[in-house]
């Protein structure tokens, strides 16, 4: 067990889930911490190492981090949500500094290895992405966060319909014009401007 | 944009994704009136959705993480370029996928075959215990062969991870299809008592599903019901357990809690997991039911049964709360279906129907009371794991229905041809099948008195040509024909007909079957029965009877047989024998059954006509074996095998094997003239006495035969363009 005592994140999530604001506070470093160790370590893979999912990984933060037996399903939901939400911080700032290294100082300063080979392409597409779901939640902020709790916290279709208390549906409904609006968006800034100048 | 202007945008958005492309435009010009920006904005989001079908698919992490060797191929987590050879597939284009690894489709190279390869998730494919499992558990899937389970082609491995085989199906799910709400009568009946079946084969074979929901269940485009994933469930679904899970399919599922809270796995199951899967209590096929009682429920009500606001506090329902009546939901729902859904989902298992067969036999009751019998095409459909039969009764039954109510509705059909089935396999080796399915079903429509069916032996002179279907109708004065083509892809066969009206040019019926070849006679009788249920009225009670008294045969008989068909169409002196070898075979392995009897008498006939009547004595006989040259001595000799066999066929068929006999009869004769027709008639008047059997009394040495001229066997006469049924044995 790499972080603080189970029984306090426990806790703290709960108190998160009665209102606490005070409580997410300090749950925030405390999820993040492992959820960035864990992240770092599943970036650090290569060649044909196991590709761990999002889901299982923020499975296993929630594993780790909380006494299952007692906290209930919303707590559950409030949890994975909240691992998006950090998730997208880690991964984007990731692709942030790596597509930074690759642009400004060329190979030798790829912090996270030869090992690790990712491409440049992506990293720079997880940015824009990034940005354009800022936009995104600025016009229809639910459809923001169906794609956040989807893509950055691998959370599946009900656990999404879950944490909002929307149908499946209606998250099937958003997920899939939220995609084509990302879309657009990240299409437009390919026409408008050039791919250097994207970040945001 | 303002947030109103936004919610517009959605919402149009939404509406037209709804609609087919076509209607798009219209739908989009009338609901944006004059606001132009609006259109444009609208129509450019649209615009995107082909591409954001694959966008964002795999989470962030995924992305990131994919190795260079992966970016490219790898099968996890990047998408395979089309084009790519995965041993012997050829992918063709990604198809949805999700979080549960990828499926494709791709296209068998050996078998020129579309399929559907679904490749394991990358977290099992990792555990070398679980992949030795699930290539274990995956040997085990192809018996469950049935027309209503998605078949398993094969299993295979790229790059480490493995990878399914599968049935390419067109379609869409049912639980997509009850997005759009609850379904009708009809078609909830129709899907329950296709899905009933499916189950109903699988628990024969001691195989529980233990997944059965509506994501599960397929509806193909030609509205076949197909469940996914047998047997599979949870080797795909649950890649972490699948060590304890995929043991067996009927094995102890690992207890609850996890199964619950697993991210991404259990969440879309619970609402239809039973309680005692709850549990975590060892499953059987009443387990399947249960959950077969929530999807049904689900279909009649366009709710779940037990839906909480938590996964967890849906269990616990499951547990312990009684459902909402249905008819409180629907209150058009029959009394019935509300009793089948509640009892199916009962607490206690032994409370539930204790098999499948039971709960069918209800759906079946039901169905019989609230579907007119004018849904012959749902009932076609309905039957469709028979291919012989269910064609053999759904086209008379089609054609038979006169004018309905519908001014629109075309005139009965009377009479029918089947033309050769094409054989689509590009493997010569199968002609004798696709001729010995064109038979059957000639055969088999034969048998409905109110038809006339040209004999199969006239219409295969029609095989592979080029003539228009307008044609061929006229010169064999029939109101409509049937074609198609089969194909047999190992111990698969699919045949695919359909049924076109001569004066009106419509189609008037299509179907196609695929099924295992070992149960092409198990459909037969399966269905035949069935079938005639459905059609009673438009079928005289004898001829229900006779299909109700069907009988299933030993694969390896009904495939001797077909193969003696073949060869006795050659009709050359070798063939013939092979032929008698042949449906001596079939005897040995099925003594009663009837068509290999008929066969043999068939042949020794031919060997009375053909070989007699082709060339003269005097050059034939000394080539011929002993035992050949013996019959020759006597006409009476050789007529007694073929009387003897006949009337073996007759006393053991009970009303199926007569028609069988006499069409195997009626056959011979035609194409004995026309082997004569190719080139003219050598033989002279001196060989008088062989002419009363080989030859139509009053035709010319040298004369050319006609194929549709009077036929004689045996002293009986029939007219020109006469019918398999009508020639008779004397």
């Amino acid at each position: 067990m790499a972080s603080g005592a189970p029984q306090d994140i426990t806790g703290l999530l709960r108190a998160w889930g009665r209102g606490d604001q005070a409580a997410l506070e300090r749950l925030i470093p405390l999820v993040n911490r492992e959820l960035r160790r864990m992240a770092r370590r599943c970036l650090q893979r290569q060649g044909p190492d196991p590709l761990l999912e999002t889901a299982a990984l923020v499975n296993e933060a929630y594993v780790r981090l909380i006494d299952v037996k007692q906290v209930g399903w919303r707590d559950r939901a409030h949890f994975f949500a909240l691992c998006a939400q950090i998730m997208r911080g880690i991964l984007v700032d990731y692709a942030r500094t790596r597509r930074y290294a690759k642009r400004g100082g060329g190979a030798a300063h790829v912090s996270l290895d030869e090992a690790l080979v990712v491409s440049q392409e992506r990293s720079s597409d997880l940015v824009a992405i990034d940005d354009a779901l800022n936009a995104l939640s600025k016009t229809d902020p639910r459809k923001g966060q169906v794609v956040e709790l989807r893509f950055f916290g691998g959370l599946s279709v009900e656990e999404t319909a879950e944490v909002l208390r929307v149908s499946p549906q209606t998250v099937l409904r958003d997920w899939k014009l939220a995609k084509m609006w990302l879309l657009r968006e990240l299409s437009r800034e390919k026409l408008h401007e050039p791919r250097t100048m994207a970040t945001g | 944009m303002s947030p109103a202007q936004w919610r517009q945008v959605d919402e149009l958005c939404d509406s037209a994704l709804r609609l087919e492309p076509a209607e798009r435009t219209a739908f989009l010009h009338e609901a944006c009136a004059d606001d132009e920006p609006l259109h444009q904005e609208v129509e450019s989001l649209l615009a995107y959705e082909q591409a954001a079908e694959q966008f964002m698919e795999a989470p962030a992490l995924e992305s990131l993480t994919a190795t260079s060797a992966q970016q490219d191929q790898g099968p996890g987590s990047q998408t395979l370029p089309a084009g790519l050879q995965v041993g012997p597939y050829r992918i063709v284009a990604p198809l949805g996928g999700g979080g549960m690894g990828r499926v494709y489709q791709a296209r068998d190279t050996r078998l020129e075959r579309d399929v559907a390869l679904k490749f394991l998730p990358a977290e099992s494919a990792q555990d070398a215990e679980a992949v030795r499992r699930f290539q274990r558990e995956a040997r085990a899937v192809p018996a469950l062969n049935h027309p209503h389970i998605c078949t398993l082609h094969d299993i295979g491995e790229y790059e480490g991870r493995p990878f399914l085989v599968l049935e390419l199906l067109e379609g869409q799910s049912l639980k997509e299809r009850l997005a759009a709400g609850p379904l009708p009568l009809g078609e909830l009946l129709e899907v329950a008592s296709q899905i009933t079946d499916a189950l109903e084969a699988a628990h024969a074979k001691e195989v529980v599903h233990r997944d059965i929901k509506p994501a599960n269940i397929f509806l193909t485009a030609r509205g076949q019901v197909k469940v996914l994933d047998f047997g599979l469930a949870k080797l795909l679904s649950e890649p972490r357990r699948t060590a304890e899970a995929a043991v067996t399919a009927t094995g102890a599922v690992p207890p609850g809690d996890e199964t619950i809270t697993r991210p991404g796995a259990a969440m879309g199951t619970a609402a239809y997991m039973s309680p005692e899967q709850a549990r975590g209590e060892e499953v059987d096929a009443r387990s399947d039911l249960f959950s077969l009682g929530a999807t049904l429920y689900q279909m009649a009500t366009g709710h779940l049964p037990f839906q909480e606001a938590t996964a967890e506090l849906t269990v616990e329902a499951i547990l312990r709360k009684q459902p909402q009546k249905p008819r409180d939901l629907n209150p058009r729902l029959p009394l019935e279906l509300e009793g089948m859904i509640l009892k199916a989902l009962e607490k206690d298992r032994t409370a539930r129907y204790q098999s499948t067969a039971e709960l069918k036999a209800d759906l079946e009751r039901l169905r019989r009371k609230e579907l007119k019998p004018r849904t012959l095409l749902v009932a076609s459909r309905r039957w469709a794991l028979m291919v012989l039969i269910a064609l053999a009764i759904a086209i008379p039954a089609y054609l038979l229905r006169g004018p309905g109510p519908s001014s629109e509705a075309p005139p009965a059909v009377r009479s029918v041809a089947v033309l050769p089935l094409h054989n689509a396999s590009g493997d010569p080796q199968q002609e004798y099948l696709a001729d010995g399915l064109t038979e059957a079903l000639t055969g088999s429509l034969g048998r409905i008195s109110a038809l006339r069916v040209i004999s199969r032996a006239s219409a295969m002179q029609y095989k592979e040509t080029a003539k228009p279907l307008s044609e061929i109708a006229r010169e064999l004065k029939v109101d409509a024909v049937a074609r198609g083509s089969m194909a047999r892809f190992q111990d698969r066969v699919r045949v695919s007909v359909q049924l076109t009206q001569i004066s009106t040019g419509r189609q008037l019926w299509g179907e196609t079957y695929e099924r295992d070849l070992r149960d092409v006679p198990a459909w037969q009788s399966e269905g035949a029965s069935a079938v005639a249920r459905e059609v009673k009225l438009k079928i005289t009670p004898v001829e229900a009877a006779r299909l109700a008294n069907a009988r299933p045969v030993n694969r390896e008989a009904f495939e001797d047989y077909l193969r003696g068909r073949h060869w006795s169409d050659k009709r050359t002196e070798e063939a013939l024998h092979q032929a008698i070898d042949q449906f001596r075979r079939a005897i040995d392995e099925d003594p009663a059954y009837a068509p290999a009897y008929a066969g043999l008498a068939d042949c020794y006939n031919q060997l009375g006509t053909v070989l007699i009547g082709s060339q003269p004595p005097s050059t034939t006989r000394p080539l011929a074996p002993p035992r050949l040259r013996r019959r020759w001595r006597s006409t009476a000799s050789w007529l007694k095998p073929t009387r003897r066999s006949l009337t073996r066929s007759s006393t053991i068929g009970t009303g199926l094997a007569p028609s069988r006999a006499s069409a195997a009869l009626s056959n011979s004769i035609p194409a004995t003239r026309r082997c004569a027709s190719g080139t003219p008639a050598t033989w002279s008047a001196r060989d008088g006495p062989k002419r009363l059997c080989g030859r139509p009394a009053g035709l010319g040495s040298s004369t050319r035969c006609r194929p549709l001229s009077r036929r004689r066997w045996a002293g009986s006469f029939t007219s020109p363009g006469d019918t398999t049924k009508r020639s008779s044995i004397t």
